[in-house]
């Protein structure tokens, strides 16, 4: 089974490779079955990583997010699905090429991790609440992505349409705005279940531990980026910069406190 | 936010006549513009927090202990340490200045919101039904329904009631008016939904009271340690033990921990009440009252007899503080000013020897090292190494603010559901015998013309 997982994931790199390829190929000659074959090969290459998350789950006995490389794996089946699900909204493929990109370097990464399964600390051990913590995240942190791939191509197209091949700006912040409604709950509930976790295994709810912090900055920004624009009429440029620098924290809370920072996450970490 | 609804909730505030300054403050407040400052600037601080090394929270309050700690950390930032220190970079979150940004937000938000609150209770409750003429010429999305003359004028009521009742099918909530023969309306769907943002806001205020209530009514005490067989008396008023009979941990082969219990009985009135295995992830709660299992060490029981073969001191010891190399802890032997210093290499077992050193103030009297049932002199004492036992360490909590803050934390996330996932969609319409004129507006991002289309097509059919 851990075999057969790591075959799955091999698989779904090269799906997820080739998709991207047909995805530049689609938006430079504008070529429909090009695009429709992209379509396809990106869901194969989610599938491919859907079992090999599952076999890993089968092989190791409990949920793919024990250490680094299973959770890099499981944030590049985030993004894959959240992505798929946006191109249906989406009259255009072309966001693929900018946020395909993010779930293969995520996997090339991990392909840099040790796979082997290892032993659960008792803190990780049986946990159903853990387990709803992380999946919840990785669909968030999936929304985040798409949202930053859009905000990218809106900043490049907020002034007229420079790039003919990419979405106009209104539907890239009609994309943005639709994935950051979805993040921004889903990552709330990973907040306040991570607080509940706390409470029951160490007995508080909140304590600034850097992982929290990172969490909470990164919901923070995005939080900024709903009020900015609904609010204070700062739409447009500001916003979609708002959601850069969301992403980016989106990453450091993903990496930056596992692998740079310690703390009772960092369990999570190489070590 | 227009300029109305920033000064609705001045007219009848007796604290106007007199009070300019109040005013001012309060417009600051109410700035939507300071939220997203504070939001971003809490985020901002907050992520520096992440990124500079934190003074561990049980010895912020000791100066001579933080001192320590600073010179540990001169290494490491140079010359940037009295900055930060000045700055109170190394405790960050719970500097002033940064709970004052808190704080801050807390009241942004609660103004923010009383002052939208005649803006948000307005459309839902009693909205304008009448609008200007012009907006049936002019709104981007708009309608003009054709009254048939089916076999004479149809009374504008009956069209009227047809009408309603197909915008009601979809969910609608209407408001009508008749004037001169005219019948205005105003019809909308997921209305009431604006009322998210209050659910949302005052979920955050109900989040800080609880927040606040844990530090008022509550304790914590991180660093309680019971070696087996011993019991300790909760503190802070509290009227009962807690006995932790035994601890165990197992190991995997590369030595990492596998799974770690104590065994806790509670003894309350001299009776025990409650007993119960805790893990990591299995507290014990008594009272309000829980016990987290948070870690754990060796606590040798020695026998120590004075010259006269009398045994002096026979117990239970727990070694819980280290240096990374080894446990340490000390017996204070009673009746006299000496102590007994017992120290086992980190990792050690009972196979291990245990070190002892006798110490009269700072002078050293004598020391050895005892394996396990052996038994030395050591300066005028016999002193027997007689079992290795454990001690738990647990955190111990009262925190009577947690169901207030799960509250808040359910209200925030549903109150977000709302806000996002249910935009409101608005119609205006005005009846008269030969037309209706129909006017729409959605919120942000809601696809609203096909919708309106569809509601049209309806209306045409009455
Ligand atoms: C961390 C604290 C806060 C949270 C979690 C929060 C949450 C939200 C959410 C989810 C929305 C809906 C956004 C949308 O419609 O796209 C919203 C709207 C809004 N927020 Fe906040 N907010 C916070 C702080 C503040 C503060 C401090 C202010 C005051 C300046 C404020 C003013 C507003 C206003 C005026 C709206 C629009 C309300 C409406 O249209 O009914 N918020 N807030």
């Amino acid at each position: 089974m851990e075999k057969m997982s790591l075959y799955m994931v091999t698989s779904s790199f090269i799906s997820l490779a080739v998709a991207a390829l047909l995805y530049i190929w689609h938006t430079a000659t504008k070529n429909e079955d090009v695009g429709k074959s992209a379509t396809i090969i990106a869901w194969l290459g989610g599938a491919f990583l859907t079992f090999g998350l599952v076999s890993r789950t089968i092989a190791s006995g409990h949920g793919p997010f024990s250490n680094m490389y299973e959770y890099s794996v499981s944030f590049a089946w985030g993004i894959v699905v959240s992505y798929v699900a946006f191109e249906r909204q989406l009259k255009s493929k072309s966001l693929g090429v900018l946020v395909l990109p993010i779930a293969l370097l995520l996997l090339l990464y991990s392909s840099t991790l040790p796979a082997d399964i290892e032993p659960l600390v008792p803190a990780l051990q049986n946990n159903l609440l853990l387990t709803i913590h992380v999946a919840v995240a990785i669909f968030a942190y999936g929304m985040f992505s798409v949202s930053f791939g859009s905000a990218v191509m809106y900043l490049i197209q907020a002034d007229g349409q420079k790039v003919s091949w990419m979405p106009d700006a209104n539907t890239l912040d009609d994309v943005s705005y639709k994935s950051v409604i979805l993040g921004v709950p889903l990552f709330a509930l990973v907040i306040i279940l991570g607080a509940v976790w706390g409470n029951v295994a160490w007995g508080r709810y909140w304590g600034w531990d850097p992982k929290e912090t990172a969490s909470l900055v990164t919901w923070l920004i995005y939080l900024g980026y709903l009020h900015a624009r609904s609010v204070s009429g700062w739409k447009g440029k500001p916003s979609a910069v708002l959601l850069v620098i969301g992403f980016v924290a989106t990453l450091f809370t993903f990496f930056g406190v596992n692998l740079f920072l310690s703390g009772l996450h960092s369990y999570a970490g190489l070590g | 936010m227009t300029a109305s609804d920033r000064t609705s909730r001045r007219v009848e505030t007796p604290t106007e006549v007199q009070s300019d300054p109040f005013d001012s403050l309060w417009r600051f407040f109410s700035s939507t513009k300071l939220a997203i400052v504070l939001i971003l600037a809490i985020a901002f601080v907050s992520f520096l927090g992440a990124f500079i090394i934190q003074a561990p929270g049980s010895i912020a309050n000791d100066p001579i202990e933080y001192g320590r700690w600073l010179s540990t950390i001169r290494g490491r930032y140079g010359a940037i340490t009295d900055i930060y220190n000045v700055l109170g970079l190394f405790n960050v979150y719970n500097v002033f200045w940064f709970k004052s940004l808190l704080v801050l937000l807390i009241f942004n938000t609660i103004i923010c919101t009383v002052n939208r609150l005649p803006a948000l209770w307005g459309p839902v409750f009693s909205p304008r039904v009448r609008v200007n003429e012009s907006m049936f010429r002019s709104a981007p999305i708009r309608a003009n329904v054709k009254l048939k003359q089916r076999g004479g004028a149809r009374p504008t009521k009956d069209v009227a009631e047809a009408a309603f009742a197909a915008l009601a099918d979809r969910r609608y909530k209407v408001f009508s008016e008749e004037e001169a023969g005219v019948k205005h309306f105003y019809a909308d769907r997921y209305g009431i939904f604006k009322l998210g943002t209050l659910v949302t806001h005052l979920s955050l205020v109900i989040l800080m009271v609880g927040a606040v209530m844990g530090g008022l009514m509550g304790f914590s005490d991180d660093n309680v340690i019971i070696p087996e067989g011993k019991a300790y008396q909760v503190p802070f008023g509290e009227n009962f033990l807690v006995r932790a009979d035994q601890f165990k941990a197992e190991f995997y082969q590369d030595g990492r921990p596998k799974d770690y219990w104590s065994d806790l009985v509670v003894i309350d009135g001299g009776k025990e009440v409650a007993k119960q295995r805790i893990r990591v992830n299995e507290p014990l709660e008594y009272k309000g009252v829980r016990f987290h299992q948070s870690f754990y060490g060796p606590a040798p029981v020695v026998e120590v007899k004075d010259k006269q073969g009398k045994v002096v001191f026979s117990d239970i010891t727990p070694l819980a503080s280290g240096n990374g190399s080894s446990n340490v802890g000390w017996i204070d032997l009673p009746g006299t000013d000496l102590t007994f210093l017992l120290a086992l290499n980190a990792g050690g077992d009972a196979t291990s020897p245990l070190a002892v050193q006798i110490y009269k103030g700072q002078v050293p009297l004598g020391r050895d090292a005892l394996k396990v049932n052996e038994t030395k002199s050591i300066g005028d004492y016999q002193v027997t190494y007689k079992a290795l036992k454990q001690f738990t360490g647990l955190r111990v909590v009262k925190d009577p603010g947690v169901p207030v803050v799960w509250l808040a934390c359910a209200l925030l996330v549903l109150g977000i559901c709302i806000t996002l996932y249910f935009p409101r969609r608005r119609i205006w319409g005005r009846i008269t015998q030969q037309e209706i004129l129909l006017a729409g507006s959605a919120d942000k991002m809601v696809n609203f013309r096909p919708e309106f289309d569809k509601l049209v097509e309806a209306i045409r059919k009455v």
